[in-house]
């Protein structure tokens, strides 16, 4: 066998997962090449610097709460979907309402400025003096006396 | 078999039943999730969901295969959306720890000696090679390394065949004798 193949059996080799016929192979072959003796040695050495990792720790309630939970999700499954769509579509509902409400109220103070605005329009205007008489000696003073005549 | 017992009890609403089979297999199924998600809570909630799905699809189990291997299917997926509902959020991780973390294989203290290290560090500098590694690769030997499954059962638990988790295996094994270089005498 060549160590190129060989190399790509050994994790299975390493781990007895090699068939019988194969394993007898890498046997013979590991046992005169010093570099693929090298290579197992490595893998196994790796598994064993795994060890490191450790296990999780006990956890003495771990039923207890998995049946707290298993009921809670029970509970929320009898409940019936009309309820539980209640409070969330209740409270969209009253954020729309008041979204519209302060809409309402921003637009009754728009409407108020712009009254005012054309109040102070009309006032501005009040030098124009419409009915003040026209002055004597002057060309409209003239042609209202000839206006009189006729 | 005692699971296909229980499991059969459970489906006829047998809660004594539901209890024994989480005691017998609660261990296994939360070491799995801590070596997978890297905490203690974290590992919890994802078993206690492992046990939950269980729980939840009693009615139409079938005594197929080894519930073991159902369990086991369950808790890799969990682990995994787990984990990337973290990346997700950019939770604090180690592939976020950058240049301060202990170990880095460019740098030239990658070539301490094991001794040097302390047991705090090689547990650090083991978590973060696993955690680079693609994720069916870690699931591999994960299942193989710390469950001790065989072949057959990784295959089975994986969704793959047999001759896939031996590539599996060996390619997660040619990265970690590199990036844990100078932990392996």
């Amino acid at each position: 066998m060549k160590c190129r193949d060989v190399e790509k059996m050994l994790s299975a080799y390493s781990d007895g997962e090699s068939p019988s016929e194969t394993k007898a192979l890498i046997d013979s072959h590991v046992q005169s090449c010093e570099s693929c003796r090298r290579l197992l040695e490595e893998t196994r050495a790796l598994s064993k610097a795994l060890d490191v990792l450790p296990a999780a720790k006990a956890s003495p309630f771990f039923y207890t709460r998995l049946k707290s939970r298993i009921q809670a999700e029970e509970r929320i499954q009898r409940t019936p979907w009309t309820e539980r769509l209640l409070i969330p579509v209740s409270a969209a509902a009253i954020a729309l309402l008041g979204f519209w409400l302060g809409t309402v109220a921003g637009g009754n103070g728009d409407a108020a400025k712009q009254e005012n605005s054309s109040l102070n329009a009309a006032a501005s205007t009040s030098y124009l003096d419409t009915f003040d008489s026209v002055p004597s000696a002057s060309f409209g003073d003239v042609y209202f006396a000839l206006a009189g005549q006729e | 078999m005692q699971d296909t017992q229980l499991m059969l009890r459970v489906r006829e609403g047998d809660e004594g039943a539901f209890r024994e089979i989480v005691e017998l297999h609660q261990k296994r199924i939360l070491d799995l999730c801590y070596r997978y998600v890297g905490n203690q809570a974290d590992a919890e909630e994802v078993a206690m969901d492992v046990f939950i799905q269980l729980y939840k699809s009693r009615h139409t189990y079938k005594p197929e295969a080894k519930l073991s291997t159902y369990l086991y299917r369950i808790a890799v997926n969990l682990s995994l959306n787990r984990i990337r509902d973290r990346k997700r959020k950019r939770l604090v991780s180690f592939e976020f720890l950058g240049k301060d973390h202990p170990f880095d294989p460019e740098s030239p203290d990658s070539e301490r000696p094991d001794a040097v290290y302390e047991a705090g560090e090689r547990e650090t500098i083991v978590r973060k090679a696993l955690d680079s590694l693609p994720e069916k690769q870690k699931t591999a030997l994960l299942l193989r390394r710390y469950e001790e499954l065989p072949y057959d059962e990784i295959a089975a638990a994986m969704g793959t065949s047999v001759s896939a988790v031996e590539a599996l295996l060996f390619r997660a094994r040619e990265t970690l004798r590199k990036t844990l270089k100078p932990l392996i005498p």
